[in-house]
């Protein structure tokens, strides 16, 4: 098909599609609106339905409603809007359905800045709905990666019949990058044995619900997920491992801020700094086994738009083998090259001094 | 060889199919790029630039906030926003038409182009985007004028009676400078 000039939103749309996506529920919000609008001018071309709902809660109960029924379905907002969804992913999670949500993060709290920021770390990774449930959350770094992500994440949704969130920023989803649209072939998942489509001749009703009133069946049902995401964490990592065999500062970053720290690693490189970076690709479950094989490492710097919510979670990694601090900015602000290569070598002068 | 390029002025002429035209040439040389708009706020009226980087590596932040090679400024508030942002030996295409603010420009090379006259002379002031893209062709080495006409031509598909004015626009444009 060859590559085409698109918009992160669009790719967003046209991978979903591609995966077989049926069915879209969102309510507009800046910086995403092309999501929504590409999906509405879409998907009815291809099979699909989508409603604009009169709110974000009413979107997520809409795609609680068509996962029920064993279809793709996917929503999207930004920042304060996925706050809303919180309450019905849990219910989704409870319920053990599975749809993709894509989040395209901004400045916070409240209703914060509609610039670029990456301080939805934990809403992601975390939750703000209740319970004991997860979240499995892939971040691309570019448009191709976002491509296969989107796809990847209705696959993962699928198996392990859980909510999925690709979380990406204002900067991913506005820019425009050369992208080759390719269809990713993954087994073919039965929903026959769940789904809410009638009962025509089956024996049983099947029921969709989040609701145990008995203390012992809901404790064998959280033991029951709970084993879901042992098993998310122990199949489902995935990390970029760039340059770090010799590695003195190692760069923790994710999306739109590891791209341009790859750029300041090459520049360090060149000049002769031992510099690599860990490119977590799924925020939960965190990477925590690209940290395993870091043998030089002194130092690393979580680099991220937030004011370091990363930074715990590499911690955990570490190990308390090395320090972890964290370099970024916030508000809509983006970093430098200089910034963040001048941020290095201060840290790598301290490491030298330490040593 | 990494080119960073902002591409500013009002909302309406044509600075975001600028970039989007500029973007797909360097694909069509096998070059990796990347355009990002300024977007919300300023999307509703007043000012739209987009930034585009070409370059032959793979390409880390798409945002530019600094170092600019190439500017066009189409409007004075581009011109004095994004001025100082480019870097010493960088270009600044001007829209002299409606531009008349002085700058320091010791270490830059500036092209006035008379952007918007040209456009209104040729038939049609929308197609002063295109007279830029001319010029620019004229200092990028990787930005050629035939491909310019290709892409343009592909662009704009749908209305094929602007083929022959942005054809005109373009050789203007080259010649302007």
């Amino acid at each position: 098909m060859g590559k085409e000039l698109m918009k992160g939103s669009e790719v967003v749309g046209a991978s979903a599609i591609l995966a077989g996506c049926n069915y879209f529920f969102g309510y507009p919000i800046t910086p995403q609106n092309e999501i929504p609008e590409f999906m509405a001018r879409e998907l009815p071309l291809n099979n699909g339905v989508f409603v604009q709902a009169e709110s974000e809660t009413a979107a997520i109960n809409m795609v609680y409603g068509a996962a029920s029924s064993g279809r793709r379905v996917m929503t999207s907002s930004s920042s304060p809007g996925i706050a809303l969804k919180q309450e019905g992913i849990s219910y989704c999670a409870g319920a053990q359905l599975p749809c993709v949500i894509v989040s395209v993060s901004r400045a916070g709290p409240g209703l914060g800045g509609i610039l670029t920021s990456q301080a939805d770390y934990n809403q992601a990774t975390r939750g703000g709905g209740n319970g004991d449930y997860n979240v499995p959350v892939y971040a691309p770094a570019d448009l191709q990666e976002l491509s296969e992500l989107v796809q990847h994440a209705f696959y993962v949704a699928d198996k392990y019949r859980n909510p999925v969130m690709v979380l990406i920023d204002g900067t991913l989803a506005q820019m425009m990058e050369p992208v080759e649209l390719i269809k990713i072939t993954y087994p073919e998942i039965d929903h026959m044995q769940w789904s809410v489509t009638g009962r025509k001749d089956r024996k049983n009703n099947h029921i969709i619900s989040s609701i145990y009133l008995v203390a012992d069946e809901l404790e064998q049902h959280n033991h029951w997920l709970s084993k879901k995401y042992e098993q998310i964490v122990n199949l489902e990592e995935k990390a970029e491992i760039y340059q770090c065999e010799d590695a003195e500062i190692v760069v923790v970053a994710y999306g739109t801020s590891s791209r341009i720290a790859r750029t300041s690693i090459d520049n360090l490189r060149e000049k002769g700094v031992r510099v690599g970076m860990i490119r977590p690709i799924s925020l939960w479950p965190f990477p925590f086994s690209a940290f395993e094989n870091l043998p030089c490492c002194k130092y690393c710097l979580s680099v991220e738009l937030s004011m370091g919510q990363m930074v715990s979670d590499v911690i955990l990694a570490s190990k308390f083998k090395y320090p972890v601090t964290h370099f970024g900015r916030v508000g809509g602000n983006m970093f430098t090259n200089s910034e963040l290569e001048s941020e290095i070598l201060t840290r790598m002068s301290e490491v030298a001094t330490n040593d | 060889m990494e080119r960073r390029i902002v591409i500013a002025g009002f909302g309406g002429q044509g600075v975001l199919t600028l970039g989007q035209i500029v973007s797909l040439m360097a694909m069509e040389v096998d070059l990796n790029v990347t355009w990002i708009p300024s977007y919300g706020a300023e999307m509703r009226g007043g000012t739209a630039n987009c930034a585009v980087i070409i370059s032959d590596k793979k390409i880390g932040s798409p945002i530019v906030n600094d170092k600019i090679d190439i500017l066009i400024a189409m409007n004075a508030p581009s011109l004095q926003k994004f001025v100082g942002l480019v870097q010493t030996g960088g270009s600044v295409i001007v829209n002299k038409s409606i531009i008349n603010s002085i700058f320091d420009n010791a270490d830059k090379f500036i092209y006035e182009v008379n952007a918007t006259d040209i456009a209104l002379r040729i038939g049609d002031i929308r197609c002063a985007n295109i007279v830029v893209l001319g010029a620019l062709c004229k200092i990028v080495n990787e930005l050629d004028l035939s491909l310019a006409k290709r892409i343009v031509a592909k662009k704009f598909v749908k209305k094929c009676e602007l083929l022959k004015l942005n054809e005109l626009a373009l050789f203007e444009g080259f010649q302007s400078i």
